[in-house]
């Protein structure tokens, strides 16, 4: 299958890079830059919202046309993820302040670890990702934004004490608790299979 | 990769986790996204709008900087130049004549035009001055002239003040040229062009008086001695002469007190102006 050698050439390209030649008129490098950022920032909202499709895709929406809008005020110095996750950021903390009610905490349910048998593969690896999509949604917000940030939007802990307002040692421990929560969730699943 | 990373739980987790990320948002929102972005890119273009920050041109710093320099430049030669306060001061400054010059009649080109023809506003104070040198010199007390000195210090003052306002006026109604005509500051030249004539006569009569209160200090201690020494008849003559310099009528009298009492009783001509004779027998001194 031959590939198009325009779109090479954007694939070699930073973020930054992409978003500046955006902002110079170039629309095939917002493309590529969206391609790029599209599933992690969608995934984002997903879990934050507790899997609300509806949800996240209008909030995934509204960022992308803030981006857009915003264009032109972009500078490099910034690294793009940071600036995108940090609108995304300020986004949802918009939408829970106008929405306190939808903003309930999931209970993790424990019944669903200890059916004592081993399922088949995909029937477990299934299983699994969907045990841990529910303690990701169970967990504390701070946490659950702290992990989020972390795999989806692969930033440092820097960014995300950046993002988040707080100090870099406190990102770190919110980590940690996450992984704490996480692994109760994760290793008794393991010791079955 | 950091601590946390490098931990095996999280590792695990990880891997779990990028293996359950596989949900996409719906394909209307992509579409909606991306082409707003294009429509935007093309507004852009048909616009004509620079998507890009602003970037100064390199003139406008400077511009600022020669602005700065100009203003202070300007402040500087304000606040500095001195601005003379009497003639005399303004002489020295402007370095053109020296007061000996003036006193000795060495007046500068424009001096000499304005001493003769010009000074309208002035011509009364100038005729006083004028008549005062005219007058016939008189010996006077040095209390005396050092108060006329002082009159005509503040005379001349106020002239200059007066000179100076003049200078300023007409240049002020001057119609402007352009953008930097303003009226023009008197400088200490200026006033040193348009006094000279004040200050060569105020020096003549000041060097005058000195002379005339030195002459009749030296006549009036000779006369002193004559008394002392009782030299009667040289004492007449000299006193004779004294009077036709120094008339009693017309100064107040530096005479001391002995001398006066001693020309009283022997010489009363001089005082009533009578030209009777006085006899001599009114002795000296009164006889022991």
């Amino acid at each position: 299958m031959q590939q198009d050698p325009g779109k090479n050439q954007y694939a070699s390209m930073t973020d930054e890079t992409l978003m500046l030649a955006y902002a110079d008129g170039d629309a095939v490098a917002f493309d590529e830059l969206y391609a790029r950022h599209k599933p992690g920032l969608y995934r984002y909202f997903l879990r934050q919202l507790n899997q609300h499709p509806e949800l996240a895709n209008e909030l995934f929406q509204d960022v992308w046309m803030k981006i857009i809008n915003a264009r032109a005020n972009y500078q490099a110095e910034a690294g793009f993820s940071t600036w995108l996750y940090r609108i995304a950021y300020n986004r949802l903390v918009d939408y829970w302040r106008s929405n306190p009610h939808k903003q309930q905490h999931v209970e993790y349910d424990d019944s669903l670890q200890s059916t004592g048998h081993a399922p088949a593969d995909h029937m477990q690896q299934k299983q699994e990702q969907q045990y841990l999509k529910q303690a990701i949604a169970a967990l504390p917000e701070e946490q659950r934004n702290a992990i989020l940030l972390k795999e989806e939007g692969a930033l440092s802990l820097a960014d995300i004490a950046e993002i988040t307002g707080v100090n870099r040692e406190t990102v770190k421990s919110r980590l940690r608790y996450a992984m704490k929560h996480l692994k109760q969730v994760l290793n008794p699943l393991r010791s079955v299979t | 990769m950091s601590e946390f990373e490098q931990q095996k739980d999280y590792q695990q987790f990880h891997k779990a986790y990028q293996q359950s990320a596989n949900e996409l948002p719906d394909e209307a929102v992509d579409a909606a996204i991306l082409s707003a972005a294009h429509k935007a890119v093309e507004q852009d273009n048909v616009a004509g709008i620079d998507t890009q920050p602003v970037k100064r041109a390199w003139y406008v710093p400077l511009s600022y900087v020669a602005i700065l320099v100009i203003s202070l430049s300007v402040v500087m030669k304000l606040a500095f130049e001195p601005v003379p306060e009497t003639p005399f001061e303004s002489e020295k400054l402007s370095g053109q004549m020296s007061k000996k010059e003036i006193a000795q009649g060495k007046l500068s080109p424009s001096a000499k035009e304005e001493s003769s023809a010009g000074m309208s506003a002035d011509t009364v104070t100038d005729s006083v001055v004028e008549f005062s040198l005219q007058q016939k010199p008189v010996a006077a007390p040095s209390q005396f002239m050092a108060r006329e000195e002082k009159i005509m210090d503040q005379e001349l003052e106020s002239r200059s003040r007066q000179k100076n306002m003049m200078a300023v006026k007409p240049q002020a109604e001057q119609p402007a040229t352009g953008m930097m005509s303003q009226p023009r500051r008197v400088t200490s030249a200026d006033t040193a062009e348009s006094l000279p004539a004040v200050a060569a006569l105020s020096a003549q009569t000041t060097e005058k008086a000195d002379t005339l209160v030195d002459e009749q200090a030296i006549a009036i201690k000779e006369l002193e001695q004559l008394l002392e020494n009782k030299m009667i008849v040289e004492l007449r003559n000299k006193l004779q002469d004294y009077r036709k310099k120094y008339p009693i009528t017309e100064q107040p009298e530096r005479l001391p007190e002995s001398l006066l009492q001693w020309e009283k009783l022997n010489m009363p001509e001089n005082i009533t102006g009578s030209t009777e004779k006085d006899s001599l027998d009114i002795p000296l001194t009164p006889s022991p």
